[in-house]
This record gives C-alpha cells, structure tokens and sequence, in this order.
C-alpha cells in the first residue's frame, strides 16, 4: 500500500532542489501533485516525471509573492484534483549579503519569496480547508538557519526564522480544526543553492568539521522527511520542527 | 508487510507492552527481525507469540535494564540468534509523580537508573555490536518532560533531560563511524503507564492540546519507525516530539 495512495498535494518552487525531490517521492508513494514554480518549463519537466510513475500531475507558473497568482494556482489545484490534502512550502531563494551593504529591495525580496510566501499560500488553501470542514497537513521548508546564524545571511536567517515561528502559530490556531503544521530543517543539502559553495574546498572542511555525520545531504534525504510529514503517519506530530542536518544542531 | 527495516535486526527495551509492543508489532511488519526486551516473563512470551503468529521473526530476552550484566546478554543473545544488530530502541522506563521533598534516595536512584542509565547501559553494549558491521541506529524515548518542566515530575523531568542531552552526544561521537542517535519526545500517549491518570486529568490534558486527543502508541511507533529507517539517514541528534502540538506554546 502507498503511503499517500489517494490524496493531493500542492509543492511549491518544484521544478529543482528539495520541491522536485519531494514531488517524485510523494508520486512514489501514489500522491497526485500540483506542481508549481517560476520557471514553467523546468516545473512541467517534474510533472511529466511525476506522471510517468503512474500519479496525476500539473504544473503551473506561479509567483508565490503574488496574492493573485497564489490564489488562482490554488484554485486550479481545487479545480484540477477535487481537493487538497497536503501543502509542502518549499519555493524559496537564498543568496548572500553583507548586512551593512543590504539594500531594502534585496531584504525585501528575500522576505517576500521566503515568507511571506508561506502566510500567502498557507492562508489561502487553509481557507480552502476550513470552507470544506476538513483538515489537512502543511509542511514548510525551514532550515537550520531559522536556529543558528550565518555570515552574510540575516535576511535569510530571518525570513527562516520567521517560517519557524508562522509554522507554530498555524499548529496551535488550526489544531482543532484538523490542521497540522510541521517544519523541516535541512542543514546542508546538495542542491543548486549550495553548489558554487560546495565547489569551495574550504567551505566544505569546515561544513564537515561540524557535520556529524561526515556528509551533505541530498534532496532525497529532505523528500524522506516531508513524506513523513505529510502522511498519516505523522498524525500525532504537529508544531514541530525536524532537523535533516547530519546533526549539525548537536553542537 | 512493508519493507522499510528489510534485513535489519532491531532490539526494543520495554517491547513487551505499550508503546515498546506496537512497535515490535510494526518493525516486524516492515520486515524486521525484532528482540523484545523485558523484565516479565509471561508477557514477554505473548508478545513474542503474538508477533510471530503475525508472520513475523522475533524473539523474547528476558532483560532488567539497569543491569549492566543483563544488558551485556541481551546484546550477545541478539548477535548469536541473528549475527547482526542495527537498532536499538531504549524504550524502558517507569515514573512516579513526585517532588524532590517527596523522594527518597533510593526512588530517586530508581527513577535515574531505569529511565537514564538504561540508556547509557544499552548504548554502552550495543555501539561495539553496530560498529561492526559500519553503523546503526539507536532511538532513545525522552519525553515532553525533558524539555519543559512539570508539577511533581522530579526525577523523571530530569532523567528525560538527560536522555535528550545524551542523545544529542553520541550523535557527536558515533555519528562519523555511522550510527545515528535520536530521541522520540511522546506527549500524553493512552498506555498501560497513563491507565492511572484520572479522567479529569486526562481530559484537562487533552483539551490544552492542538489536536485535543490523546496519543496512541502507534504514533510513537510511526516516529520510531521513521528515524530507524534509512529515510532518516542524515538525521541525527534530535529530539522529536510526538504530542499533539503540546509544546507549541511552551
């Protein structure tokens, strides 16, 4: 028996990283997907992947900044699949930035993709949930960083931080009605986000000099999580946060 | 029958009831061979029994946990029956609400030992037996009470603490030979070491909770599950609570 067989979720910024992965791991496990991204083409090239594991699958261009935009992906989601059971909050951005050097637009953009991301779809679809009387799972891509700082990131470190603090507020606001709301934490994952870190030998030392487990995560590892999640397997767990960090957050 | 824990041989302290017996139950269903650890006899052959007739590879080790001597055969009878150990799951353990004015020292003592010294014993003896085959996995049960403080909870407060904080050590020191070490923090969870709680109580419990039921032990058996698993593989060092959301506002 799948371990999602039947059920729908939306994953936001899937065409690459963590969201593709967590999109053909849930299509493994028998979830149909609404897929959506900025870039469309690379977001349809994870749907037909999806689909060619035997799931349904659409993929929309969607800017997760945009009330507007949010509002008709979710729609079309409601639309394409007759209902929704898991949200994964994943579409985010990361680039450094000096704070004394950081101007309003790049603090802002950085917000605004990483948080106010999830308050624009987290909102819409538990308005969704609550007009049907039914609950459902949502899991938000935080990151170590919402708990340990890091050089040239305050931005980042803060809209995390924020989607930690959001996570919980939804946990305890929704609980009764039947909603769950979880984080997931990856500490360093391979993923176009790390790469050009991860080709410097001096980064890597130090990553692992504190990484336990003497690696780097791969989006399978962050995939394994979100399923866990996001399935009734997870019935009892809301609020929390699940670091996938090697054991990064030991020390 | 699943396949998660194909191949792997699992220990469970405490398996023979509870929380410990849902999770024999659903580690053999994903195809692991399982040794249940536990003080009673009886119960221990029922619970093996039952898993067996599930179709299931198990066996039965009577064990005290504060007994290094004991510990010490549990781990050698795993390695003669089945030639390997990957998972150790330190569930054992016993409360008794009190406050440190009500405690004697030898309760107290007790308390540490079944609850935190069972874990530093299991680990002790079964981290050589991983090594040898490149690693393992080991999930201790701290609980909610380790990480926030409650009325009359003493030494149980303070032993679960303590599992979370000696989790979070050896996931430093066994980490980069390849064992992973986690904790499970379970809420209030019905089982036969909750049967007591009042119904008053229990529903004033239940009702501060986000999702306002109780736990049941397989959700604590999904946890356990999740991070044995090779899922979890680049988990390691946390603390995982399973409560409904309880802790959410402190």
């Amino acid at each position: 028996m799948a371990r999602l067989s039947g059920k729908t979720a939306i994953v936001t910024g899937a065409a690459a990283g963590n969201g593709q992965a967590i999109a053909l791991r849930f299509a493994e496990e028998g979830c149909n997907l609404a897929l959506s991204d900025v870039n469309l083409s690379a977001v349809q090239e994870t749907a037909a992947q999806c689909t060619a594991l035997g799931v349904r699958a659409s993929a929309e261009r969607t800017d997760v900044t945009a009330r507007a935009e949010v509002e008709m992906m979710v729609e079309a989601a409601w639309a394409n699949f007759g209902t929704v059971d898991i949200l994964v909050n994943n579409a985010g951005i990361f680039f450094n930035a000096a704070f004394d050097e950081m101007s309003d637009d790049q603090w802002r953009r950085m917000l605004d993709t990483n948080l106010t991301s999830v308050f624009l779809v987290s909102q819409t679809v538990i308005r969704h949930w609550l007009a049907a009387e039914r609950g459902g799972a949502i899991v938000n891509l935080a990151s170590i960083s919402s708990s340990v700082a890091f050089t040239r990131s305050a931005h980042y470190c803060a809209a995390k931080a924020g989607v930690t603090a959001l996570s919980r507020c939804l946990a305890l606001e929704y609980g009764p009605r039947g909603v769950r709301s979880n984080c997931l934490a990856p500490g360093i994952i391979e993923t176009a986000m790390t790469r050009p870190a991860l080709g410097d030998p001096a980064t890597v030392t130090d990553w692992m000099r504190r990484i336990p487990l003497k690696r780097v995560g791969q989006p399978r590892d962050v995939a394994d999580g979100a399923l866990f999640l996001a399935s009734d397997e997870s019935a009892y767990i809301t609020g929390d946060m699940l670091y996938i960090d090697g054991g990064w957050m030991v020390e | 029958m699943g396949e998660r824990l194909a191949e792997k041989v699992a220990v469970i302290t405490g398996g023979s009831s509870g929380i410990g017996l849902a999770s024999a139950r659903l580690f053999v269903a994903e195809g692991a061979r399982v040794v249940v650890a536990a003080r009673d006899a009886e119960r221990g052959a029922a619970a093996v029994a039952a898993l067996r007739a599930s179709g299931g590879d198990a066996r039965y080790v009577p064990c005290d946990v504060t007994s290094a001597e004991h510990v010490a055969r549990l781990v050698e009878t795993t390695l003669a029956a089945y030639g390997r150990l990957d998972i150790l799951f330190n569930h054992a353990g016993a409360n008794r609400a009190a406050r440190v004015t009500e405690l004697d020292e030898a309760e107290w003592d007790a308390l540490l030992n079944v609850n935190l010294k069972s874990v530093y014993l299991g680990c002790r003896f079964a981290i050589p037996a991983m090594l040898v085959n490149g690693g393992g996995c080991i999930v201790n049960t701290a609980g909610t009470f380790g990480l926030v403080a409650r009325p009359a909870q003493a030494a149980y407060c303070a032993a679960k603490a303590a599992v979370i904080h000696l989790t979070r050590q050896m996931a430093l020191d066994y980490g980069p030979q390849g064992v992973r070490v986690n904790c499970i923090c379970p809420g209030y969870i019905d089982t036969p070491l909750t049967a007591g709680v009042p119904a008053a109580m229990r529903a004033s419990i239940i009702a501060a909770q986000p999702l306002r039921r109780a736990g049941k032990p397989e959700d604590i058996a999904e946890a356990a599950l999740y991070l044995a698993s090779d899922a979890s593989s680049f988990v390691t060092g946390v603390a995982l609570p399973v409560d409904g959301g309880q802790l959410v506002s402190g």
